[in-house]
């Protein structure tokens, strides 16, 4: 009955498929289009793929719990269409309705077109991007796969059970993952024996390995975004222009400069500076080479975002941004949003959309990137920056600007410290501590993980005597200084600390450090 | 390409934004003593403040991050495109100025209550106005949100946390305990106890039951659904009489938990208990009620949740032991309730020494034969403490003899095996001589004493 239901939605496919027919030759054949009847999932699946890169990742507990504050706030975007490039093409989608009026229906057939034009750039092009995508998915199908067999299991063959397991679990793939990614791995290399003595070193090790394959395959993906994005929004454009002229669909007019109101639902597709910028840039290239077609098979020929941005000189890329940026900029406010709204609130967000555009598009062409790697090289959320010795005990220090590690996830970097050690036996307990640099909205904190020595045997790997410090890192003079009391001081021998193995840190950083080595690893 | 519709359920593909983590939380009782310290002590828990201020600040930079998607992506209407700028406007406020100062202030230790955090966003407010720019009513309840900063953090056996806010402590604590305590209850195997809670086992029913169940005589096993009960009709009141002094300080194991502490979670525990227990019963009227009333100078009878609240906040152990006061007080306090009716009175004393405040004036007989047998013995005890043993003994005594209620004592002394041989343990059994037996008690085993109390004393006294 649900078929029926649908019947309507299939219409508009098959239309969308003989319009991108007509207007490119071909049609695209390896996709997948997911229908939502519930748009909550669709927004959720189109978060995940924002912050991780890929539908089926693992996300942090930490990243869960802030997304679903958002959601409960209703702070997350929706009504997009989202497509993810892999081979074969992932299209998903929210149901408008089962019955739909004339704007619903131009704007899903549109929508269609625009993702068929994914799925045909995701099947014809050189870059590797498409089918690296389709491996970090199923990669991340087994992690899930692993994941819940082995919570299941534990839960099975043990008597007290392992309520901890899921979330460990699902922080261990979502921390590993991004430090890994970000290309910090010196600090966990579990030995291959090590998986004999529990089920949950058998799977630490197996995920850590499946984790390391996943980093080192994202890593080698072409950049592949501008291409991508400008294809789809070149043909949407031409799909829109098409259909209006047909007059199959009539779209009002604006009173005042008689430019087309476009339907609401279609603002994902039109507005955001990435479509505007991309399309812009494939159009130009038409200019260079005259002809659609072989404009295309350029297009499907460049394998990574680089190539593609190489046909023009800096300066004239300088010049589509700038001239672009200010034409759009006149145009959003007018058409997307209300009139009630000041100018400078809206601009200013779309403004910091064209500033991201204008960083990456600078750096891979001053850097002649070309993969996903060499841009996380560039400037990396997560970075290891050596360690501090206290007495025989170290303090590993590491700089994390990613939203997926707060304080909670950070028994997951104590626990691998352990492997680390010569004479391990077990992931759990050992007795590494972590400082941690990040930047959360306006503040730069650093935060202290410690752990003391357990006089008792640990029933979870959170079951640990911990301390958790966190201060503000600023230029301030007397920032470090409020709380050292007399008294305390001379309860501590001094301790013989040693900064030598510290990378390149700034000053009120290293401030940060000595207050909270102070403060806090001796607090017990 | 063929084109196939595929119908995937909800089951094949879960929302990626579900929490995969088990939300059972296993609170021990020594786990329980540290919510305990920390609820009492706002000194204490800075760590969990900081923390709490780290994340407010990502939750809110996550916020900002969706909101500029959300602004760029979907079509909005007016009004919600005003809130939505009216919104980060505020988070990018709070996250940029407001929660850096916060955070300095949690580290100085000046943001302990929530009468600091509320007198501080006071102050804020009151020095943000003369700058303007941005909307303070709203801010003002945006800003509300730094309470959750002080609100309690609690670890579970595994070592998992979750905050709490300062107000549902008490209420959570109590239903854990309360619950656990049913369940250790529960488990008592039944061919070894003929009373159960809800009321008495009817042996002579439920072996002709399970004949008729089994189909041999005599049966071969007692099926639960063969047991015949006698269902409990009388009300009881029950009093805790918990000794609050000095001595109650000691700690009992590692972590830094007090006899007091202990006393006082056992306390909440068997409170919830019979709170539990009574709303498991379909009954006009609560079976059992329980009070507190704490051994100290004016004791007072601690019957009401909010009372409770204000015990646990604020009970020190100090002072002298003043137990015969504390017994009048819950004597004079019962005689108040269902004045003709007929119920039973159950006296639940909780102490680590001996009385040594007596009470004047004294009403009560003394019992003349025990006044014989101090002055026969040469002791080291000192004669207040004397005065006050005759002076229990009196009162128990003709409770035991009121025949309007139907009045249970019973009497447990805290402190290890060794105290069978010392004068405390030997005057108190001297003292309670034809009333009851004093039941010793180990202070490391102070997690079992809500079991053993009713187990020994409530239920199958």
């Amino acid at each position: 009955m649900l078929k029926e239901e649908l019947a309507e939605i299939i219409v508009v496919y098959e239309n969308a498929r003989k319009d991108f027919k007509t207007l490119v030759g071909e049609t695209p054949e390896n996709y997948r289009v997911l229908i939502f009847l519930n748009p909550e999932m669709h927004v959720s699946v189109n978060r995940v793929l924002e912050v991780t890169g890929t539908p089926q990742a693992i996300l942090t507990s930490e990243q869960i719990t802030n997304l679903r504050a958002a959601r409960i706030n209703d702070f997350l975007p929706t009504s997009k269409e989202t497509v993810y490039n892999s081979l074969p093409t992932l299209i998903y989608l929210s149901v408008p309705s089962y019955e739909l009026t004339k704007e619903q229906e131009f704007t899903l057939r549109i929508m269609f077109v625009h993702a068929f034009a994914h799925a045909l750039m995701n099947e014809k092009t050189e870059s590797n991007s498409a089918r690296t995508l389709a491996q970090l998915y199923q990669l991340d199908v087994i992690l899930k796969e692993l994941m819940s067999n082995n919570v299941y299991q534990l839960n099975k063959v043990s008597k007290n059970k392992h309520v901890w397991a899921w979330q460990y679990f699902q922080d261990l793939i979502g921390v590993i993952r991004l430090f890994t990614e970000a290309g910090v791995e010196d600090f966990y290399t579990p030995p291959e024996d090590a998986r004999k003595y529990t089920l949950f070193n058998n799977f630490s090790i197996e995920a850590i390995n499946l984790i390391g394959e996943r980093a080192k395959t994202a890593r080698k993906k072409h950049l592949h975004d501008l291409i991508d994005e400008g294809f789809a929004h070149y043909i949407q454009q031409k799909a829109i222009d098409y259909l209006l002229k047909k007059e199959e669909y009539q779209l009002p007019k604006r009173h005042e400069d008689r430019s087309i109101m476009y339907p609401r639902g279609l603002k994902a597709l039109i507005a955001p500076p990435i479509g505007v910028f991309s399309q812009i840039a494939v159009s130009k290239l038409l200019t260079k080479y005259k002809d659609e077609k072989k404009m295309f098979e350029k297009l499907f020929s460049y394998a990574s975002d680089i190539e593609f941005l190489e046909e023009f000189t800096w300066d004239e890329i300088k010049d589509l941004l700038a001239v672009n940026k200010n034409t759009h900029s006149e145009y959003v406010v007018d058409h997307w949003h209300s009139s009630r709204s000041r100018w400078s609130d809206i601009w200013s967000v779309y403004a910091y959309g064209w500033r991201q555009i204008e960083e990456y598009v600078s750096k891979i062409y001053r850097r002649k990137y070309s993969t996903f790697g060499q841009l996380l090289d560039d400037n990396p959320s997560i970075s290891s920056k050596g360690y501090v010795k206290v007495d025989d005990k170290k303090v590993y220090v590491f700089e994390a600007n990613d939203y997926g590690v707060g304080i909670d996830q950070l028994v997951i970097l104590h626990n691998h410290m352990a492997l680390y050690r010569d004479d391990f036996k077990t992931i759990l307990p050992a007795f590494a501590d972590i400082v941690v640099f990040k930047k959360v909205g306006g503040i730069h904190v650093a935060t202290l993980f410690a752990v003391h020595k357990t006089k008792y045997k640990s029933l979870s790997p959170y079951h640990l005597p911990v301390i958790t410090r966190a201060v503000q890192v600023t230029k301030r003079k007397d920032a470090y200084k409020f709380e050292l009391d007399d008294e305390k001081e001379e309860k501590f021998e001094i301790r013989n600390i040693d900064y030598i193995h510290l990378k390149k840190l700034t000053q009120p950083q290293r401030g940060a450090i000595s207050y909270l080595i102070k403060e806090g690893l001796f607090e017990l | 390409m063929p084109h196939r519709i595929y119908f995937v359920t909800e089951a094949e593909f879960a929302d990626p934004l579900q929490h995969y983590s088990n939300q059972e939380f296993i609170l021990e009782f020594e786990d329980a003593a540290q919510v305990l310290k920390l609820w009492r002590n706002p000194h204490l828990g800075r760590s969990s403040r900081e923390g709490a201020v780290l994340s407010i600040a990502s939750k809110n930079a996550v916020a900002i991050e969706n909101i500029l998607q959300k602004i760029m992506n979907t079509p909005l209407t007016a009004p919600e495109e005003e809130r939505l700028i009216n919104e980060m406007k505020l988070l990018r406020f709070i996250g940029e100025r407001v929660l850096p100062d916060v955070l300095e202030r949690v580290n100085r230790n000046e943001l302990q209550t929530v009468e600091d955090i509320l007198k501080y966003i006071q102050e804020l407010l009151k020095e943000i106005k003369y700058e303007g720019s941005i909307d303070l009513q709203s801010l003002a309840e945006k800003l509300n949100q730094l309470k959750d900063i002080v609100d309690i953090e609690i670890t579970d056996a595994f070592g998992r946390k979750k905050r709490i806010s300062r107000e549902s402590v008490m209420d959570l604590l109590g239903k854990i305990l309360g619950r656990y305590l049913v369940k250790q209850i529960s488990d008592v195997p039944i061919d070894e106890v003929h009373k159960r809670p809800r009321g008495i086992i009817r042996l002579k029913e439920t072996y002709r039951s399970a004949i008729l169940s089994s189909q041999s005589i005599p049966p071969t096993e007692v099926k639960q659904e063969d047991i015949m009960r006698v269902k409990k009709d009388r009300r009881s009141l029950v009093y805790l009489i918990v000794d609050m002094s000095q001595s109650m300080r000691k700690t009992v194991f590692e972590g830094g938990m007090s006899r007091l502490d202990g006393a006082l979670l056992t306390s909440l525990s068997l409170y919830y208990y019979f709170k539990t227990l009574n709303r498991r019963k379909r009954k006009r009227y609560d079976m059992f009620k329980l009070a507190v009333v704490p051994i100290r100078k004016n004791p007072k009878v601690v019957d009401s949740d909010k009372d409770m609240e204000q015990l646990l906040l604020t009970a020190e152990a100090r002072g002298k032991t003043y137990m015969v006061q504390s017994v009048l007080a819950a004597i004079e306090h019962a005689k108040k309730q269902h004045k003709y009716k007929d119920i039973d009175i159950q006296f639940t004393i909780i102490t680590d020494g001996m009385p040594n405040v007596p009470s004047y004036p004294f009403n009560y007989k003394t019992n003349s034969e025990l006044k014989k047998y101090f002055n026969e013995i040469d002791t080291n005890t000192k004669p207040d403490t004397i005065e006050c043993l005759l002076q229990l003994n009196g009162i128990f005594s003709s409770l035991k003899n009121d025949r309007s209620r139907n009045w249970n004592i019973s009497y447990f002394l805290m402190g290890p095996e060794s105290l069978r041989n010392k004068e405390i343990y030997i005057h108190t059994k001297q003292m309670l001589k034809g009333i009851t037996r004093p039941i010793l008690v180990d202070p490391a085993q102070v997690k079992n004493l809500g079991e053993q109390i009713l187990k020994e004393s409530i239920l199958y006294a």
